[in-house]
């Protein structure tokens, strides 16, 4: 009983962590406090810390940039930390245990941002027939709806069964599906792109989108850089436009 | 509070409360990122911080309908910067909304315009440098287990986000409010437009090339060469799967393809091609 106590709050712990309402959750990614709350779950307050410092020292220099988690230091957290703690392991011996969960977290992060896309119909809908209350649904709820099943479960089957149990369990989820997610989020950015694309509705304009896009893929130059370039060529089109009104129109 | 210089700008008196500025850059801070998804990145997160201030300022439901279509396309940015990108837009809408003439696409270039270099600055300053810091300089306590560890980096987080978020909310709609008034006043509205549409359509160009991506691992073998069709691809032209793919996405959308179907066959296609091994 008290075991399955503890897997529920570490579950709930992991997916209240991965949430994403900004710094409300995002300290609760971080292996110390993970390591604090677990340490006080198995009441070994200080050593709980001394683990998480242990990880944390490993996962410094991950960060997330750009929407992408390379790393689901959450994760490898939750399900090494409990283990470390019941099992009197220290930080390296844990870690070793948790990397194959890394990619299950890439996985679970993969498959919510997925799923996210019903919700994002749900608020076309809302907006068509302007249900501002309902956009609360779609931007807030739902979405922690989503990350609860699919953050919850995995993690409460892993601390409750332990590592042993679980691992042959995801290796069962094919190599194509998690694959094939992965590359579905490579692609589907695309149709936002092309929405605002449509939506600046300057054909003529497009050149600009070329120079953009190719600039990028044979320099890999910084963003604040591309600023720069983009300022230049509107201050080189706005001057060289003979009838501004003609050039900018369609 | 907000306008020190009342003479600066016309119409000076803000449609919204102090507080109710606040709400919306809280609701942008905190919940922004919360219904992330790959079609849409950011965008229904940012249209639901501004949603209950556009049904405030319009009054007309096809005028509602339209600001809150508008600001439910792709968005992303680093939130706390980003906050900037907010404020301007806010201004914007509340100039749009008293029935001064400011473009749809005036407001979208803006921010398409803005989001990545925002974007890139803000996420190398908050996640490579302070962060990490922050991190680096209270590990130290949580090596042995000192609570000091735990605390100082949620402290770091708790009180450098809201207070440079909230400003940069703050300094955005100022100058946004400044600025479009001056726009509007001197008649270079045209300019401007023109101006931001390229920046824009720029702008669109470099985030489709950083955030969209395929490849494909195929390779061949004969007579103990393996040649790599990436590698060729690559020879051809560099991102040419990604521009293909974003090409493909633009032109199903123009001929007025149904977005729920895009999103579908996307899905589908790419599991298909994946257990076939050809991406």
């Amino acid at each position: 009983m008290e075991k399955l106590i503890i897997a529920i709050i570490i579950a709930l712990l992991y997916w209240f962590s991965c949430a994403e309402i900004s710094i409300l959750t995002m300290p609760f990614q971080s292996p110390i406090i993970i390591g604090a709350i677990a340490g006080l779950l198995y009441g070994d307050f200080t050593q709980g810390i001394i683990i998480g410092a242990g990880l944390q020292a490993m996962y410094m220099g991950v960060f997330t940039a750009g929407n992408v988690l390379p790393n689901d230091k959450a994760l490898a957290s939750c399900v090494a930390i409990p283990i470390a703690l019941s099992a009197g392991l220290d930080a390296t011996a844990a870690i070793a245990v948790s990397v194959p969960f890394g990619v299950l977290g890439a996985f679970i992060d993969t498959l919510r941002k997925t799923i996210n896309s019903y919700w994002v119909k749900k608020g076309d809908e809302y907006i068509e027939n302007g249900n501002i209350k309902g956009l609360r649904l779609a931007a807030v709820t739902g979405p922690l709806i989503t990350q609860f099943v699919v953050r919850f479960f995995p993690v409460l089957i892993i601390t409750y069964f332990g590592v042993s149990f679980a691992q042959p369990l995801v290796a069962m989820i094919p190599d194509w599906i998690m694959n094939g997610l992965t590359v579905a989020g490579g692609v589907l950015p695309a149709i936002g792109f092309a929405t605002c694309i449509l939506m600046i509705g300057k054909k003529n304009l497009l050149p600009y989108f070329l120079i953009g896009f190719f600039l990028v893929q044979v320099s890999s130059m910084p963003m604040i850089t591309t600023a720069i370039f983009a300022l230049a060529l509107a201050a080189l089109h706005v001057q060289f436009s003979k009838d501004i009104s003609l050039n900018g129109g369609e | 509070m907000f306008f020190k210089n009342k003479k600066e700008v016309e119409n000076s008196k803000s449609l919204l409360t102090k507080k109710e500025h606040f709400r919306i850059w809280l609701r942008f801070q905190l919940f922004v990122n919360t219904g992330s998804s790959f079609d849409r990145l950011y965008g229904m997160g940012f249209c639901y911080s501004i949603a209950k201030f556009l049904n405030k300022v319009y009054k007309n439901k096809e005028d509602l309908k339209s600001a809150l279509k508008r600001h439910s396309t792709t968005f992303i940015t680093e939130p706390t910067y980003g906050a900037a990108i907010l404020g301007a837009t806010v201004a914007m809408e509340e100039a749009k909304s008293e029935g001064e003439d400011v473009p749809e696409e005036l407001i979208t270039n803006f921010k398409t315009g803005l989001m990545g270099p925002i974007a890139g600055f803000g996420d190398s300053l908050n996640w490579a440098t302070i962060m990490p810091l922050a991190k680096a300089i209270f590990l130290p306590f949580a090596y042995v287990g000192s609570l000091a560890g735990v605390l100082g980096e949620v402290l770091v987080f708790w009180l450098y986000v809201p207070v440079v978020g909230y400003s940069m909310y703050k300094l955005g709609y100022k100058e946004g409010r400044q600025s479009i008034f001056t726009i509007l006043k001197k008649g270079i509205i045209q300019k401007i437009l023109v101006g931001a549409s390229v920046m824009g359509m720029f702008m669109m160009g470099v985030m489709a090339s950083s955030y969209v991506s395929l490849s494909t691992p195929l390779a061949f073998t004969s007579n103990d060469v393996t040649v790599k069709l990436q590698e060729i691809l690559d020879g051809i032209l560099p991102g040419l799967l990604p521009f293909a793919s974003m090409l493909a996405t633009y032109l199903f959308l123009a001929k007025k393809g149904k977005y729920t179907h895009l999103l579908l066959i996307i899905i589908v296609i790419s599991l298909v091609c994946s257990f076939f091994g050809i991406f």
